[in-house]
């Protein structure tokens, strides 16, 4: 009786075993159905792992070949690479210059199916290590919890640097470095107790960066190479909520302008009064700092006239040992003459590209399905080259971007899977000037993405790790009074 | 005398647990389902492992698993006698291990007695109980070990792992321990110390959260900041009662004495007991929640039957009222049947919290207004204070995405849904609609919403709802709903202008008769610029609201107090709503 227990028992598991064979594979001249999509993109050598999962598998396998050397990984549905193996996979592609040949085997709904392998090229041209973002959900007027994080892309680990659990609910606005330099950094928290906090030479400090001739606290910002000042915009920001499908959140200035501060002497430097009265935001220095780019559009009615306000690139002259701005502006961009209006523009390090936001109208893009990233070559002078990035753009909001300090890679927010939640995708820039197709920051378990109800805000690169956690963010709000500061009179040449 | 006792101790856990039961069951049902609204258990790994990250994790982890079971109010009520009657039952064994008392018997009533008087207050969360009933079970389990080594072996062990469980509520464990080592009091003490050592370290490990909240442990109350004195209190009350039935043991010396103090004690508790729950019970905030229920489940009939057995008063009883009305086709006539509330028992404005936005959410929803439903179902959900996430919200999301074409948010919500108990099987349902444009063509609800809802691009201002119900009623003069909410804004905000304004945009719906409200107001307005309004009016307006017009008027104008002597026989009236509502 047992021995025939036992042949019954071989018998079903031979079958069963035959049953899941791969000897009936369907084979399909698609790419298989990833998530998230790593088909063909361009790796730096020090990135992560890209685990990923097959939609719809219960069963998978993947080959990841580099030359006569084989790798092969099985899961349920999701694939997920050991980092000693993939750091060296990286690596010795890196070396050879070969790019990866990945070959995907999934069982979906009991069929077997071997689809078109994909590559993946790694370039030497690594990515900072440090990627910091809000998370958030993404709401309308209220928040709930709002986390600073910092995530290390070289591996999983991820940080939470500001929590405003810890700040009895106040809203943070995103963090944002100074030259990718950790020791370089702020972002404001909002309300009683809050300011902008300043993380400079290691040092955090509380700043209440507003004085009653302004519109209001510093909002936008963007530092200085020499870190002793920063420019912001101060706007009196309105939010509007689209009622047609597809659209949901409209947060416009009803007026706006522009100061630089002066960490050292806890000074404001107003933008000059005798300019017009117009709307201008999001600063940025220019690599150097001679120059500070920013966005300009003539006042209007709001938000009766919403639809037609379009912001176009400009630039001012800085000067850094004066403390000045420039007498004139000049238009780097006429964005309104397109159609469009730009936002976020922010330079490449090496002072080449400046990488800003389009959208059709407006300056919140971010819910703006319509959004692109721009280039524009800095270096041509006379002529404006605009490349408008079609193999990094999607149909819907791509945005939030900021440069890696080698500026070989860029890193921006979108939404492009499912139009709400932000996440960050990686770029390379090639030294021609290519932007590769990107790539969305690797999780342990790539289905945490689809599971997740926060978004990614603006993810901003960084050479190393900051030097203060949550705690001393609390610290700093509880225990430190905010640093108040004043306006200097004359502001310009 | 023996025999009364026997009696009273059968008798009042009899009488104790079913009254929970009705109370909940019957009285405070929609408490229950205000509970169940405002959070989402997952059967998932990631949720278990989220909750428990913490001291009270797993306290609120198996809450917010009973609170679910809130959804049917009956089971909710059963949950709730079972485990306020557990309490009950394992304070009184405790009692019993610590000292054989009679007269104690009503004592350990007080502890469950007093969180059901908390519970009125639809803040305190019903998954505090287990935080209570989590050291009391392993408090009674020390009690029966013998062996005093084995005792404070157990006391040890369990001390950390009871803190993580339960959170702060494991003084009770171990300062319970602590008292009844009259023996080793060096053990009772390191006892307490390795729990205020337990309470420093989780705060060094778990720095995001305050030291308060982590002696606080579980979620007994809804605002996690807040740490009502009340929580505290019942921790004494839990620790005192069995110390105390010791001491009337030792100060009772007789059989007879000790029965007499059990009957004394059981008045005094259970009547002024009685009392307080009465005082605390808030029924116009179960009116609230009644009618935000029968409009979730789209229970029009309910609401309308409940409105008749008595008139509802406040702003979001009346706009859930007013929402039944319309969705059964009654509100142009017989709105001002029922009080009127102003405008703002229309559509009531926008609010920061998680009540509000998702009742009116409902009536943005129903009026196709598909992107503010979104609005507010989401806002709703961000204002919970507990930072939990809602059923009822995240299914409401799943919807309007779906209506949007947002297929893919939509499977996202779907995704989280199908990870519940009582979700799960709409969520799959649901889940067979996305993508395909056939199927919710075939779905009465989510398609006749694709065709009302705003079809123009415009920023929506809730300071202009006229305006945005009129932009609404242009996209399609068959809207019904949009063009009674319009009509009923302009009744409601007294403008009569507007509403003459609008009521002609009406004449493409297809109406048997003029709806009673609209007579009323065609009738008054033409009566103000016209002598014999009656014979001369251009509208059709019924006779008995003709005879109504002038038998209002005739008392408007000679009455003394017209207010008082119209309220009889005209309250009913729009003309009434107008001169006498503020």
């Amino acid at each position: 009786m047992k021995r025939y227990r036992f042949l019954f028992g071989l018998f079903i598991f031979f079958h069963l075993a035959a049953c899941n064979s791969l000897s009936h594979i369907t084979v399909t001249d698609t790419y298989p159905p990833l998530y998230p999509d790593y088909s063909d993109v361009t790796l730096p050598v020090n990135i992560a792992p890209l685990n990923f999962m097959v939609t719809g598998a219960t069963a998978v396998k993947a080959e990841l070949l580099l030359e006569d050397e084989s790798k092969t990984f099985r899961g349920r549905n999701k694939i997920s690479i050991p980092m000693r193996t993939w750091r060296r996979l990286l690596q010795n592609s890196a070396l050879l210059q070969k790019d990866i040949v990945v070959s995907v085997t999934a069982k979906i709904q009991g069929t077997w199916y071997q689809y078109l392998p994909f590559h993946w090229h790694v370039t030497t041209d690594s990515l900072d290590p440090y990627v910091s973002y809000r998370l958030i959900e993404p709401g309308y007027e209220v928040w709930n919890t709002i986390r600073l994080a910092e995530r290390n892309v070289e591996n999983f680990r991820e940080r939470i640097i500001a929590d405003n659990r810890q700040t009895d609910k106040r809203c943070m606005n995103c963090h944002t470095y100074g030259n990718q330099d950790p020791s370089l950094s702020f972002f404001h928290l909002r309300g009683p107790g809050g300011g902008t906090v300043l993380n400079r030479e290691g040092k955090l400090r509380k700043l209440d960066l507003h004085t009653e001739e302004l519109l209001s606290p510093a909002i936008y910002g963007n530092f200085h190479p020499s870190g002793r000042f920063a420019v912001f915009s101060t706007n009196l920001i309105v939010p509007g909520f689209h009622t047609k499908k597809g659209e949901r959140l409209e947060v416009y200035d009803t007026a706006s302008d522009l100061i630089v501060a002066d960490f050292e002497e806890n000074v404001i430097i107003p933008f000059p009064s005798d300019f017009p009265n117009e709307f201008r935001t999001f600063p940025v220095f220019s690599a150097d700092g001679s120059y500070i780019y920013y966005c300009n559009a003539p006042q209007t009615t709001l938000p009766d006239s919403i639809f037609d306000v379009r912001y176009d690139l400009l630039r001012i002259r800085f000067n850094e040992q004066e403390r000045t701005w420039g007498t004139k502006a000049d238009t780097v961009f006429s964005a309104s003459s397109h159609g469009v209006s730009v936002c976020h523009p922010k330079t490449s390090p090496d002072g080449r590209y400046l990488l800003f936001t389009a959208a059709s109208y407006g300056t919140f893009p971010i819910w703006h399905q319509e959004t692109d990233l721009w280039l524009l070559d800095l270096q041509e002078e006379e002529t404006v080259i605009i490349d408008r990035l079609p193999g990094v753009n999607s149909n819907r909001s791509d945005t939030y971007h900021s440069w890696s300090s080698n500026s070989r890679w860029f890193v921006f927010a979108s939404k492009r899977d499912d139009g709400m939640y932000g996440k960050p995708y990686f770029c390379y820039l090639d030294k021609e000037g290519k932007a590769h197709k990107p790539f969305v920051l690797p999780q342990k378990n790539p289905q945490k993405y689809r599971h997740t109800l926060v978004s990614y805000n603006l993810p901003e690169l960084s050479t190393g790790k900051l030097p203060f956690g949550s705690s001393d963010i609390e610290r700093l709000y509880r225990k430190t009074a905010a640093e108040k500061v004043y306006l200097k009179k004359t502001s310009h040449e | 005398m023996n025999k009364l006792f026997k009696t009273l101790r059968w008798l009042l856990p009899c009488l104790f647990v079913p009254a929970i039961f009705l109370f909940f069951g019957c009285l405070y049902p929609h408490h229950l389902h205000y509970h169940e609204q405002f959070q989402l258990f997952l059967t998932t790994p990631e949720y278990f492992f989220e909750m428990i990250l913490r001291p009270g994790g797993m306290a609120d982890y198996l809450g917010t698993f009973i609170t679910q079971f809130f959804l049917f109010s009956r089971v909710g009520a059963l949950l709730m006698a079972l485990f306020l009657g557990g309490m009950y039952v394992l304070l009184r064994a405790i009692s019993q291990r610590i000292m054989t008392s009679k007269a104690s018997i009503a004592l350990s009533f007080i502890p469950p007695f007093f969180y059901w008087i908390l519970l009125c207050n639809e803040n305190f969360l019903p998954g505090g109980i287990i935080a209570i009933l989590l050291p009391l079970v392993f408090w009674l389990l020390s009690l029966i070990i013998k062996n005093n080594k084995k005792q404070m072996l157990f006391v040890f062990i369990l001390t950390p792992i009871l803190y993580w469980f339960a959170g702060g509520s494991v003084i009770l464990f171990t300062l319970g321990y602590a008292i009844t080592q009259r023996k080793y009091i060096f053990r009772g003490v390191a006892a307490l110390l390795l729990t205020v050592a337990l309470f420093l370290l989780a705060k060094v490990l778990l720095s995001q959260f305050p030291l308060p909240r982590l002696i606080y442990g579980a979620d007994y109350f809804r605002f996690p900041a807040s740490y009502p004195p009340a929580v505290w209190i019942l921790w004494l009350l839990c620790l005192i009662i069995p110390s105390v039935s010791a001491l009337l043991t030792r100060l009772l010396k007789t059989p007879v004495r000790e029965t007499i103090a059990a009957v004394l004690l059981s008045l005094a508790v259970f009547i002024p007991g009685t009392y307080m729950l009465a005082v605390n019970t808030n029924l116009q905030k179960e009116e609230i929640m009644a009618y935000d229920h029968y409009v979730r489940m789209q229970q029009w009939d309910k609401a309308i039957q409940r409105a008749d057995k008595k008139m509802p008063t406040s702003p979001l009883s009346v706009a859930c009222l007013n929402l039944s009305l319309c969705k059964s086709g009654k509100m142009s006539d017989y709105m001002f049947w029922y009080y009127q509330n102003g405008p703002e028992g229309l559509i009531p404005t926008f609010t920061r919290d998680f009540t509000l936005p998702m009742i009116t959410g409902e009536i943005y929803y129903h009026l196709g207004f598909i992107n503010t439903s979104q609005r507010f179902a989401f806002e709703a959900m961000e204002s919970l204070p507990n930072y939990w996430k809602s059923g009822r919200a995240l299914k409401r999301l799943a919807e309007t995405n779906l209506i949007n074409r947002e297929y893919k948010v939509a499977q996202k919500y779907l995704h989280i849904l199908e990870h519940t108990l009582f979700y799960k099987a709409w969520a799959k349902r649901t889940s067979e609609y996305l993508g395909n444009e056939e199927l919710i063509a075939s779905h009465k609800e989510w398609n006749t919403l694709r065709k009302y809802r705003s079809k123009t691009d415009f920023l929506d201002s809730e300071q202009e709802k006229d305006m945005m119900l009129g932009i609404l009623l242009q996209q399609d003069l068959s809207h019904y709903m949009a063009y009674e909410y319009l009509l009923a804004y302009c009744l409601l905000t007294k403008d009569l202008d507007r509403f003459m304004q609008y009521f002609l945009l009406g004449s493409e719906l297809r109406y048997a008769r003029l709806p009673y409200s609209y007579q009323e107001a065609l009738l008054y307005l033409w009566s103000l610029s016209h002598d014999n309004p009656i014979q001369t009016v251009p509208y059709p307006i019924s006779d008995h609201i003709k005879r109504n017009l002038l038998s209002y008027q005739n008392t408007y104008v000679n009455a003394l107090r017209p207010e008082e002597a119209l309220k009889k026989n005209h309250a009913n009236t729009y003309w009434y709503y107008l001169h006498f509502r503020k």
